[in-house]
């Protein structure tokens, strides 16, 4: 029987490449015949540069948009580093979705918290825009937006932002740690931002995603204003290297964060040690 | 009970006539020591030895393999070509074996990696029997001595010859080969062994222990002596972790990807390229590697990762012995 090399990226292109940010830059990728994806929110693929490497990047497109998909890439490493030189008509190598992101069946019907720090916002966009999206807005009920970043300059997709204030079906709070000239909003960590939400305790589902040191206190706050540990959603971060449950790198115990996340619920991870 | 014997003299005769068919692979002297190595001159190879330095993973996961190739040219990505060719792995211990099965299911379980289960194909497994020395342990992680899964044959050892037993077809076959080589003996049972490296219990219920173990002192009394060198990853034989990185062939377009043996007992290892690392003290990653042999992993018939071969005891640059390890623990 023939066996299908699963370390073989397939090559994709590169059709926009748009600076976000001092750091982060916005990249759309159309598969060979502009094949969908097939992701599911909240999913990552590993990205190939040619000859320099592979790393894990979160889609932060919504798999409703079809014929291409959108990541978000802060420049940190090799990779990522290779990945901000590049440019629209470039081909880079594609192997994914890998995991497991949000399955938005559990989210019909219920209000969404969104809690986001810094390019935790990637991933979650492909959540948030398949929530807001025309078709689908009505299966949802309430959306709750916290979104936090260093500073101003930091923001993420701004006119996305800019829209989020102005619709009346997005309830979107934002802070800023410090800040900058010209910034007349809050200022403070994420976690400030909860006490002033109201929630319908009963219908409500959490999803956080952002830096490491963020998780235990957004939690700790969710748990304090009466969440259950089976209402809330993280998206973690790990070292990722084959994305198949192999090279051991992304293990928190004895999960596979490539495999059964980066989504998770809290409830399922919450007793292992290493996890948050 | 009658059955075959390969005498001890025979022994080069017998590999001359796998190696008409077969690349052989077998154990040959080393300094003190002893390694792996496929058969040029079928005197150098030996049954009689402890342990090798590197366990078989090195035929199927080698320390640095390309998976991939790339072109930057063309812009092409591509599996490289795997040559399958049949292979006998002769005078093999049990608990080698036995570990080869456990990375079988690693590389199964789940997404299949053919890099890794095309190297698999046509082998045969010729097993002896061995005497454990003062590392070996396998008895204690279920397998005792005379236990034969697996093998196309398996040869007992004697005084002054091997007793010889086909258990699959490959094996009749390879018996056959070997007819004029045999004489007959009489069955004499199975030498009566001893280890001197024993758990304080059984591998049955190890898993329960280790999730009550996760602040046990053990694992800072560990770590104080542990210098995170990573020869433990790299001599055991069901230590299968790797890294992947890409590497451009000097002056041409041509690439490859490569993997390579990694060690969890190294601080990197899970550092993501913002800078955190998620099991950064020393004894956290001490504790990730033995609950990885003993409760996190498991195959399907829920063995432990780890064969008891005492490799990483016998090799440890800070004299730590993994039994002592689990024995405060049980």
């Amino acid at each position: 029987m023939e066996m299908k090399n699963i370390y073989v990226p397939e090559v994709a292109d590169l059709i926009k490449v748009e600076k976000m940010t001092e750091l982060e830059t916005f990249f759309e990728v159309k598969l060979p015949g502009g094949r969908d994806l097939g992701h599911e929110p909240g999913q990552f693929v590993q990205v190939s540069v040619f000859g320099v490497g592979e790393a894990p990047i979160s889609v932060s497109s919504t798999p409703l948009k079809k014929g291409s998909f959108e990541m978000v890439v802060r420049r940190v490493g090799n990779v990522t580093n290779a990945m901000h030189r590049l440019k629209a008509g470039d081909k880079l190598g594609i192997r994914g979705p890998f995991g497991h992101g949000f399955n938005m069946d559990e989210f019909a019907g219920k209000d969404i918290l969104v809690i986001a720090g810094g390019i935790g916002l990637v991933p979650l966009r492909s959540l948030i825009n398949t929530v807001i999206a025309e078709s689908e807005r009505k299966k949802y009920g309430r959306l709750i937006i916290l979104y936090g970043a260093k500073t101003k300059e930091e923001f993420l997709f701004r006119d996305e932002l800019g829209m989020w204030t102005e619709r009346d079906d997005i309830e979107y709070m934002v802070t800023v740690d410090r800040k900058t000239p010209g910034w007349e909003g809050r200022v403070g960590v994420i976690t400030t931002l909860i006490p002033d939400v109201k929630l319908d305790l009963k219908n409500t589902l959490a999803v956080i995603c952002g830096p490491p040191v963020m998780y235990k206190f957004v939690i700790l706050s969710l748990r304090s204003k009466g969440l259950k540990d089976n209402q809330i959603y993280v998206s973690l971060e790990r070292k990722m290297k084959c994305g198949v449950g192999k090279c051991g790198h992304c293990q928190i115990n004895n999960i596979y964060v490539c495999q059964e996340g980066p989504v998770f619920n809290y409830a399922r991870i919450e007793d292992l040690k290493e996890a948050i | 009970m009658a059955s075959k014997a390969l005498p001890k003299d025979k022994i080069p005769q017998a590999v001359s006539i796998l190696k008409k068919q077969y690349k052989v692979i077998g154990a040959t002297p080393k300094g003190k020591n002893f390694v792996f190595k496929e058969i040029e001159d079928p005197n150098e190879v030996t049954l009689d030895y402890n342990t090798t330095i590197l366990p078989l993973k090195k035929f199927f996961l080698p320390p640095r393999e390309v998976i991939v190739e790339f072109n930057l040219q063309s812009k092409e990505y591509r599996g490289e070509d795997i040559k399958v060719e049949p292979k006998v792995f002769f005078g093999i211990h049990n608990y080698e074996l036995q570990a080869v099965f456990r990375l079988d299911f690693a590389f199964k379980n789940g997404v299949s990696d053919e890099t890794y289960l095309k190297k698999r194909e046509k082998n045969v497994f010729i097993g002896v029997s061995y005497i454990p020395d003062d590392f070996h342990f396998s008895e204690s992680v279920g397998i005792p001595t005379d236990l034969k899964e697996g093998f196309d044959i398996f040869l007992t050892r004697y005084d002054s010859h091997y007793r010889v037993e086909a258990m699959t077809e490959k094996g009749r076959e390879i018996e056959n080969a070997w007819e004029e080589l045999l004489v007959p003996c009489d069955y004499e049972g199975d030498p009566v062994v001893h280890f001197k490296n024993k758990l304080k219990q059984s591998v049955a219920g190890i898993r329960e222990i280790f999730h009550g173990a996760y602040n046990h002192p053990i694992w800072k009394e560990t770590a104080r002596k542990c210098y995170s060198c990573g020869t433990c990853n790299l001599v055991c034989p069901t230590c299968y972790c790797f890294d992947v990185s890409d590497e451009v062939i000097l002056g041409t377009d041509k690439g490859v990807r490569a993997r390579r043996w990694d060690s969890c007992q190294a601080l990197v290892f899970t550092k993501v390229a913002g800078g955190d690392v998620f099991r950064e003290k020393r004894y956290d990653r001490v504790r990730h590697r033995m609950s990885r042999k003993f409760a996190y992993i498991m195959d399907e018939k829920d063995r432990p990762f780890c064969v008891g071969c005492g490799r990483c005891v016998r090799q440890c640059t800070a004299d730590i012995n993994i039994v002592d390890v689990m024995n405060a623990l049980l």
